[in-house]
């Protein structure tokens, strides 16, 4: 296993841990204050925790058939361009392709003898110049745009409906979120993972820790804020207010019909770049 | 001659395209028949070159099994592509007569 894997699966591991631990907390709170937990939505949560590591493991580490050919040498250089290639908005079509070519091209240049690096040179220049032969820069950032609004709003009626669930008796349209839980879905639909994308194709292996380490910063700025500026309304407001995301089932149709025209509007953009959709 | 400039790239381009028209190849064997022209580059330069030219619809792709495992993909120009190369060639050849000229034009200029 490459340093890059483990550094993968540690960080898998200590996000399924976090959101484990979080529950765990969550229900044993809620049971003192009187607000109870849906077991299926405890165990649900739990049980999809515990996959995703070995989703992890299955997905990226476990080498593929022919990618067990390559050496050590070989094998990190191609991880990396993979890695780009995958995070990239080109289709799922164009990337398999992508990735079979340069695993064959990578396989020819080994049996000759070649160095890595006089094959290769810079993984992640010859990543993005594979990926920018195929779109714009322009276009494939108004895609990762387009992927962010889609994350976001389904993060906020993922939240709205999990809490719901605690208080069913209540209107659906009556589920108030926390300022800070929306704060939040914004820094990761639009900050944290457009970077961790943008950095699976450099070398560093510690760019999988960047989802843990925004996480524990975020609590830290919060804590912070709450024990030196809890006075300034704003900061209460922030740390401590709600905002009803979803007060009307006009909204709720908004988001609703928002998800598949962005889907369709991405389908049609990557239609339109060459090589197809 | 280093691969570090767009004219370099440009004109590989046009090059590849040549040499594809002539015989069937796959990745690493273009970058096998570049070197041994002189063209000092690598995998890294040549397989986004190939990329663009197939997405431009100058070159199409046929998938056959190597011997290494993963299937390989042969190259081979198509019409637009045929046509894209003689419209290289053209152009060229007028560079190549107008770089010519200025050069003598100077080395004239230098003798005297």
């Amino acid at each position: 296993m490459t340093t890059r894997n483990k550094v993968l699966l540690v960080s898998s591991i200590i996000l399924a841990l976090l959101v484990i631990a979080s529950i765990v907390v969550w229900k044993i709170t809620g049971q003192s204050s009187g607000e109870k937990m849906p077991v299926v939505l405890f165990v649900t949560i739990i049980v999809i925790s515990i996959l995703s590591v070995f989703v992890v493991y299955f997905s990226k580490i476990q080498k593929k058939k022919y990618e067990k050919l390559l050496n050590q040498e070989y094998y990190e250089q191609y991880e990396i361009i993979k890695d780009a290639v995958a995070n990239s908005q080109l289709s799922a079509a164009v990337k398999k392709d992508i990735s079979e070519d340069v695993l064959e091209l990578l396989l020819s240049a080994q049996e000759s003898g070649k160095s890595i690096d006089s094959v290769i040179g810079d993984p992640q220049v010859f990543a993005n110049e594979i990926i920018s032969s195929f779109a714009n820069p322009i276009l494939l950032a108004m895609l990762s745009i387009f992927d962010g609004l889609i994350a976001f709003i389904l993060m906020i009626l993922g939240a709205s409906f999990v809490l719901w669930l605690e208080q069913t008796q209540q209107s659906f349209f009556a589920i108030r979120l926390d300022i800070s839980m929306v704060i939040l879905f914004l820094l990761v639909t639009f900050l944290l993972i457009p970077v961790t994308k943008a950095q699976t194709g450099t070398r560093n292996p510690w760019m999988y820790m960047i989802p843990v380490a925004g996480g524990v910063l975020f609590v830290l700025v919060a804590e912070l804020l709450r024990a030196f500026f809890y006075d300034v309304n704003t900061v209460r407001q922030i740390l401590d207010g709600s905002v009803q995301m979803v007060p009307k089932v006009v909204i709720l149709m908004i988001y609703m019909l928002t998800v598949p025209l962005f889907l369709m509007l991405k389908q049609i953009s990557r239609k339109r770049m060459r090589g197809g959709a | 001659m280093a691969n570090d400039t767009q004219i370099v790239k440009g004109i590989l381009e046009g090059y590849i395209l040549k040499i594809i028209s002539k015989e069937e190849l796959y990745g690493y064997k273009t970058v096998e028949r570049l070197n041994e022209i002189g063209f000092d580059v690598n995998e890294a330069t040549v397989y986004p070159i190939l990329t663009r030219l197939e997405n431009k619809g100058y070159l199409k792709v046929k998938k056959r099994p190597s011997p290494l495992g993963p299937l390989r993909k042969y190259y081979f120009v198509t019409r637009e592509g045929q046509a894209n190369l003689k419209e290289f060639q053209k152009t060229w050849q007028q560079m190549m007569k107008m770089v010519n000229e200025v050069m003598e034009v100077n080395d004239h200029d230098n003798q005297k």
